[in-house]
Formats: C-alpha cells, structure tokens, sequence
C-alpha cells in the first residue's frame, strides 16, 4: 500500500503526533516533579530532597510490600476464578453458557465503587447486612466476618476484576483449535492429561500476559485501598500517592517521586508481558478463527459446576446489587427483615436528586464518556488500521504501537497526578475544565480502543479495500464507504466500552475532577466519604437504571442499523 | 498494452533480502491474454500488484496504455485509484455490506461516469447475475462471487484488466468451467488482461502468451505451445507438463543439420533436432512422457534408432491414462523414465517391456 505515500504521511504523521503528546509529556513531567521541590508554576527548584523525602522514610516500604502482596495474591486468585469461568463457558455444556452476556455487561455497567460499597454494606463490621442478621439470628455480640481485613481487601479486589479476567481468558480458549485437544484425547490421553500437557502450555503466554496486566491493574486500584484498607489501616501504595496529592498542603512533587517507582514497577511487568508475547507465533492459539469446539459433556457434575458459576456471578453482580437496592429504599442501615418492610422509604432519592451536584455529575460523565468514547475510538480505530495495513512504515507504525500501547503500563493514578502536573506547567488553560478529564479519558482508554478495532479491523480482507481502490476510490471514499461499515460492530463495541469504562473511571478523575467538573464516580466517593450509605445507594441505583436504559437503547439503535454488536 | 522495463523490487524480512522483482522488461501487446506462471514466491505477484499500483516498484517504469503510470526516474507514481484498471482478486473481495448491483456500481459512483444503472445491468448480464442484483454477496456461492468480481472488474471499461489466481479458491469442476467462462468472456471484451496463476493447465488453456517467472526474473516468455513443446529450459520443461531430464555428452551428428547421437546412462540417444550442438558437448534432453511409445512386436518399427528394453519399476491407473516409471537398462542411479500410455496397455510391476522414442521428440535444453 505503499502507493498512498500522501495519504499515509497525512494520517501516520498526526497520529504519532497526538498520540506521543497524550502519552509521553504526561509520563516525562512525573521525572520534573521528582527532581524539584517546588510547586507547579512556580520556578523550578531543582533538588534531590523530593527523592530523598520519598524514599528515605520507613514507612513507605511496607505500603510497598502491601501493594505487591495485595497485587499478587489479587491477580492469581483472579485468574484461578476467570479462567475457571471461561472454561465452564466455552467448553462445558452448563447452563451457565446462556449467562455470558451478564458477565460481560456487569463490568462495564457497574461503577467501580459498586461493588466495594455494597460489600462493606454487606460485611462491614458495624451496619454490615450479613452482619446485622447474623448477631441478630444468632444472638452474638462480636460480628463473625470483618470486611475491614486485608483478606477482606483481596476478596473484594478479585470480585472487582473477576468479569474482565473472564473477558481477558474467553477469546483464548474461543480461539484454540480444539482439534490440538482432541488430538491429545485421540491419542489416549485422559480429560485432566490433555488438560495439564496440552492447553494449558498452550494458553501459558495468554495467561502469563492476563497476569502480569492484572498485577497491573491491582497496582493501580484505589477504590479497595481507600474504602476497605483505609478504615482498616492497611496503607497501599496507591494510598500513599493518593494521600500526598490530598495531604494539606498537597505535595505533588512527592506524588511524582512515588509514581515514578509504581512506573518503573509496571513498566517491567509490560516488558515481561512484551517478551511472553514475543513468540506467540510458537503458540498457535489466537487465530482469529471462531471454532465450534465439541463440548464437553458435564453429566452428574453439571449440578456442581453450575451452581460454582451462579454463586460467582451472584457474589460479582448479584449481592452488591440487591443490597443497595435494599438500601436505597431504608432511612439507615437495616437488616432485611418483614418488620423493616414497614420502613420503605422513598426520601432517599428524593435527597440524592438534590444532593450538590448530584444531576450536574451524571450530566459531566454522560458527556464525557460518550466524547471520549467517539473520540479515543477514532484515534484508535486509526492507530489499529496504520498497524494492520501500512506495514511499509515499520518504524514510525512500531512507534505509533508502542505509543497506543504504552497506557496500559501507566495506571489511571499516574496519568491523572501526571496531567494535573502539566496542565499547571503549561500555559494552556485547561486545568479544571472538561477538557482535562477527556484527556485523561482517551489517554486512559486508547490500548482498549486500538485493540478492539484491530479485532475487527483483522477480520476484514486487505483486498476489500484494494478493490476499493482499484475501482476508482480515494483513501476518505474507501474508509467511509468500506472499512468502516465494515467494521462498524468492532467500532460500536468500542465506543461503548470505553464510555462505560470512562464512566465508571475514578482513578485519575479524583485528581482531575473540581467544582463544575464533577464527574459522577468520584462524586460517589465523596458521598461515601461524607457518610450517608442511603443516599448513596439511592443515587447510584438511579444512574445504574439510567445507564442500564442508555445500554439498551445503543443495542436497540444498533440493531435497527443492522449492526450486531 | 502494458508496458514494464527494467522493473525491480526487493524488500527486507527479518532473515534476508528477497528480490521479487530483477530487472523486469516486457510488453504486454493491446487486447491480449498474457500470462504469468510461476510457483509460488516468484515475483508474479508482485509483478500484478506494481501494475496495480497496490504495491510501488524500487526502479523501473510501467506504462499502462498511453499512460505512465510509475517511473522512477521522473518520479511518476500514479496512485491505484487513477490507473484506471479492472482488478480480480483471489479472495474476489466482494463487498459483504453492499449488494451485487451495489458492488458493481461502486467503481461508476467513485469515477463519477454516467448511466451507472444501465452500465451494471450490462456488465451483470455478460456473467449472467442479472437476477441476482439486488442479492447480498453473502447468499451467493463461490462461482457466483467470482463472477460478480469480474463483473464489478470490467464495469468502468478499464484499459487492462488484473486477474490474480481468480481461479484458485474454487473446486476442480467449477474451477474448469469458469476458465471456459473467462476466455469467452476475454475474446468478446478485448481487454488487455495481465493474469497470474501457478496452475499450468490454467495458463496453457487461458493465454495468448505465458512468461514463466522464477525467483523475480522471467525465464522464458512464449506462447503456449512453445512453451509445452520446446521449452528452452529445464525449468520451463519441469513446470509446464511433466518431463524427462537426461544429461548426455553429443558423441556425433549427420552433418551439420543432422540428428546427433548423444550418449546417455542408458545407451545412445538420437535427437532430431539438436540444434547447434557440437560433437564433445554436455547436453541436457528432455522427453515427453506422452511421446515415449510402447513397442509391440517388430514390425512398423521405422527405425532401431532410440529402442530401448526396460523394466516396469510402477504403473498407476489414472483413468485415461496409465502412467509408468520405468527402469532403463545401464540405469545405476535409481532413476527412472516416466511415461503415460493408453489405460488399455496392460502392464504388471517387473514385466519387460520395449519402448521407442522418435528423435524428433528428443529436445536438447539449455542450461538451465
């Protein structure tokens, strides 16, 4: 394709332009921070006492620690779970194979801060529900379970990131030839044999890769940290850079010096996740192919493994779900019981509705996801066809990938600490406007957009668009009247997921969000903070309504353009 | 016409240096059917896409019809979209999202030319989908999709029509119907068409000319029956049909334009037509299965010149034909001469047999 040297230099040249200036400033002014000790907008002093400061306390080093065990222990159970899931989805004839969808939709549905707040609503020690029946049923004095426990944090944190390892794990065993594994029954290998000597090696770099970006993930998490590990006094080192930017006078600059080290840390678990992935070629999984694989026949233990999977997908979308809706509807906390029925309220919405900037941040976030969600998705949808069809320019196509790529080693804290830097260095005036959030949106989200692009763009036949070509048709007519109806459900599906992920995100909105921008998850955080459960519930069951209706009438929209998404 | 010279192109994988193009020249003459044949990995391709423009040569110059379409000495690269040809491509790349009339109206919108319905309604009845227009491409058969690519190819009236291994995708039958198919179609349009094939049988039955390409060079350009009958180079002669490669030394002629007696493992050969070769040279010879005849009884023998006693090593039954590896006597090295007889010529493994091959269809080769 090489004959569009035009047109490439018109579409590579901006994008590694844009997307370099998304990423790299916002990573490289974490390093101006370290070595100063002044504020932002101020001349620079430079120093190496904000190094110092960071590192020569003690009390940063168990955080540390905590934040490694906590990642660890998070991303294998994890695994462990999703793959289990994935497994019973794609290769067992369970009844649960129906339930997919809801599995996919939970994650993407439910605000970060859900789920956590309906556990500790659940098993909080005090006014937990589990709790409150259980002393109430039993006559004990002590609760039996505490949340507030570091157990407490890694069971919270695995039913956090359960729904997206079983989306990261799904297409894996989607896209393996079962022929490999019916090949190794042929040859007299049992169930377990074929399984230990020949899937999972197979999947090894697939669940090597998922791991090291649920490490990642776990890294970065706040919403654990700060709900459940605050109140218990188990600090993460998420915390501590959360709490330096919050401490007042904010300290940005140790902000900077702690994100540096939580950088260095991610950016050798995606080195890792690069070289697994390196010669993946050895392993023939991902072919793009869906295959119709033989399922395999559970029988007597149909019973068992269904009701594994509901429990699972009850603790992940049920539980959390029901208890706020409870909770939404009673004045204080209460155990459900037919004496609290009486109860039932409709006060709580009525507050929430008029709570500060209650409409106002579910307007910001609607806005916002939906802008970033167009918006990354052009940029990446871009980024993806360069990848796949303008191999010609192997280099500035391996910068642009690395580019796009590299948010993924950048944790939401990060690049939120890192564009309040920047955009007070800089003379544009886009701190503590909507801007900055969408920045920080489309940063976030670009590797997601770019690879559910290329999932869809590596379907489509280069010689569609050469026709296209040959026929007559410049570059813009082949794009708008091929590529993209072509593609139009990857790129559906990619606006979506990243206005729900933008939606729901916290991280580096709770640095970026200010009066007039708050953003609805944040403002979440804040209620729960401010204390009132009930309203809190109240609120969130109505935006989760309200997006769950969006959710639908995008699907409906869809259809009627016949797309399937 | 098509017009390339000195065209070049290599590229860089992670392992070497692939020339796909050497130093190409050729001319494809004004409304005929030229052809190149190669296996896979020569160039043919390479070739088809440059003339595209899909693909941009290193060096060189393409000239399609009056036009310069690349030159790389005065920069002239004219993009795909306004070389103004008709391409076919392997996978036919049919538009899933739009209709077949859709499909092949698109290269009339995109060149803005006028009367776009009737003109598809036209290019649809010459491959005989007028019925299916207002089908999606999804509901149609490979054939159907095949015909639909050269309808949507031939639509804008093209100066040259590009075919890539149109026929590779479909099975043994329909495959052979659609070759009958494109060469009626080839001789009622007239359009100068470039077609690239690894197929032989493709190649011979389709071409006004062939060009067989190996490793980026053209080893010979001919027509068919040059090519079959005498082919110049051992490659030529493997790859178009199957062969018998014998190495021999010329032992002596009957004057100057006479057969030469050349010696070979098995005894002596005589070649009718041995060209310029001198008594003393290394020569390579070359038969024909199908020439290579069974003697029954001695009579009707014109000649014991090139008889031979061998023994059967295998014979399989083709249907038609009955083809046999045969042991020659003197034969050391484990090779065989192999040839193909009439289904009735009975035959068991280790019989003896005698065979006569007429010197006129011993063909020396060039080095290859």
């Amino acid at each position: 394709m090489q004959q569009w040297l035009t047109v490439d230099r018109l579409i590579l040249l901006p994008l590694v332009v844009v997307v370099g200036w998304l990423i790299v400033p916002s990573v490289a002014i974490l390093v101006y921070g370290t070595i100063t000790d002044t504020p932002p907008a101020v001349t620079p002093h430079f120093t190496v006492e904000t190094f110092a400061r960071a590192y020569g306390r003690a009390m940063i080093y168990p955080s540390l620690l905590n934040s490694l065990i906590y990642a660890v222990a998070t991303a294998t159970i994890v695994l462990i779970i999703g793959g289990f899931l994935a497994w019973v989805v794609e290769r067992t004839d369970s009844v649960v194979r129906r339930m997919t969808d809801l599995f996919i939709l939970a994650p993407i549905l439910m605000p970060a801060v859900l789920l956590v707040s309906g556990w500790i609503l659940l098993l909080g020690p005090r006014s937990g529900l589990f709790n409150l029946s259980a002393m109430e049923y039993f006559g004990i004095k002590e609760p039996p379970l505490n949340l507030f426990s570091f157990w407490g944090m890694i069971w919270v944190g695995t039913l956090q990131e359960l729904p997206l390892a079983f989306l990261w794990l799904w297409p894996a065993f989607r896209s393996m030839n079962p022929e490999l594994e019916e090949a190794g029954l042929v040859s007299g290998a049992s169930m377990f044999t074929v399984m230990r000597r020949i899937t999972l090696p197979i999947l090894r770099p697939t669940i090597f890769a998922a791991w090291i970006i649920f490490f990642i993930y776990s890294l970065g998490a706040l919403s654990v940290p700060l709900l459940i590990g605050m109140p218990a006094k188990i600090f993460l080192f998420s915390t501590e850079i959360y709490l330096a930017t919050r401490r007042i006078p904010t300290d940005l600059n140790l902000a900077s010096a702690y994100s540096l080290l939580f950088l260095f840390v991610t950016v050798v678990g995606i080195y890792a996740y690069r070289k697994s992935t390196a010669d993946a070629a050895r392993f023939v999984t991902v072919t793009g192919r869906a295959y119709n694989p033989r399922l395999i026949r559970l029988g007597r233990w149909q019973v068992v493994v269904t009701a594994i999977a509901v429990v699972l997908l009850l603790l992940v979308a049920g539980l959390p779900l029901v208890v706020l809706v409870w909770n939404a509807f009673m004045p204080f906390p209460q155990a459900p019981s037919f004496n609290s029925l009486a109860l039932l309220t409709t006060k709580n919405f009525a507050a929430a509705i008029n709570y500060g900037p209650a409409q106002r941040a579910v307007v910001n976030s609607v806005v916002l996801g939906l802008g970033a969600g167009v918006l990354t998705t052009i940029i990446g949808g871009l980024v993806a066809w360069c990848g796949l069809r303008l191999k010609s320019h192997g280099r500035s196509v391996a910068l642009l990938d690395q580019l796009s790529t590299a948010p993924i080693a950048i944790p939401g804290l990060i690049v939120g600490v890192g564009l309040v830097w920047l955009y007070l260095v800089l003379p544009v005036p886009i701190y503590g406007t909507h801007w900055i959030l969408l920045i920080a949106y489309v940063t976030i989200h670009l590797p997601f957009a770019v690879r559910i692009c290329a999932s869809g763009l590596a379907q489509l036949h280069p010689e569609l668009e050469e026709a296209s070509f040959v026929s007559g048709a410049n570059w813009f007519t082949t794009m708008r009247r091929i590529v993209v109806l072509l593609a139009a459900p990857s790129i559906m599906a990619s606006i979506l997921y990243v206005a729900m992920r933008s939606f729901r995100e916290y991280v580096a909105s709770i640095f970026l969000a200010g009066p007039g921008t708050e953003v609805f998850s944040v403002l979440v955080l804040d209620m729960w903070e401010g204390g009132n459960s009930n309203i809190l519930s109240a609120y969130v069951t109505m935006v989760m309504a309200l997006v769950a209706a969006a959710i639908v009438a995008f699907y409906w929209i869809g259809r009627r353009m016949g797309v399937k998404i | 016409m098509i017009g390339l010279t000195h065209l070049s192109r290599s590229f860089r994988t992670e392992h070497e240096a692939v020339v796909a193009m050497d130093d190409l020249t050729l001319e494809v003459e004004s409304h005929s059917f030229f052809t190149l044949l190669g296996p896979s990995g020569c160039g043919k391709s390479t070739l088809l896409r440059c003339v595209a423009g899909l693909e941009t040569p290193d060096f060189g110059e393409i000239v399609i019809g009056n036009n310069v379409a690349f030159s790389s000495a005065q920069g002239i690269n004219v993009p795909a979209n306004r070389r103004h040809i008709g391409m076919v491509f392997q996978s036919y790349a049919i538009w899933p999202h739009m209709t077949v009339f859709k499909n092949v109206a698109f290269p009339l919108e995109v060149q803005r030319k006028p009367n776009v319905r009737e003109r598809v309604l036209n290019a649809l009845a010459m491959v005989e989908l007028d019925k299916l227009a207002d089908r999606y491409a999804s509901q149609l058969s490979g054939g159907q999709q095949q015909r639909i690519a050269f309808a949507r190819a031939i639509v804008a009236e093209p100066d040259v029509l590009l075919l890539d291994e149109p026929l590779s995708n479909l099975d043994a039958a329909l495959r052979e119907q659609m070759r009958a198919e494109l060469r009626n179609l080839q001789d009622r349009l007239r359009i100068t068409t470039l077609y690239v094939t690894h197929d032989q049988e493709e190649a011979l039955s389709l071409s006004d000319r062939i060009a067989i390409m190996r490793n980026g060079r053209f080893v010979e350009i001919a027509s068919p029956e040059e090519l079959y009958n005498k082919p110049k180079t051992v490659f030529t002669a493997r790859f178009i049909g199957s062969a018998n490669i014998v190495e021999g030394t010329v032992k002596g002629r009957d004057g100057p334009r006479g057969a030469a007696e050349i010696a070979t493992p098995f005894g002596t050969v005589w070649s009718a037509a041995p060209g310029a070769a001198t008594a003393e040279a290394d020569v390579t010879l070359f038969i024909r299965p199908e020439r290579i005849r069974p003697v029954v009884g001695e009579a009707g023998l014109p000649t014991d010149r090139n008889v031979y006693s061998c023994t059967v090593r295998s014979h399989l039954f083709v249907g038609d034909n009955r083809e046999l590896e045969l042991v020659l006597p003197g034969v050391k090295d484990g090779s065989t001469m192999r040839c193909k007889w009439a289904a009735e010529f009975r035959v068991s493994t280790g019989q003896t047999v005698r065979i006569h091959i007429d010197p006129t269809d011993v063909h020396l080769l060039a080095d290859a």
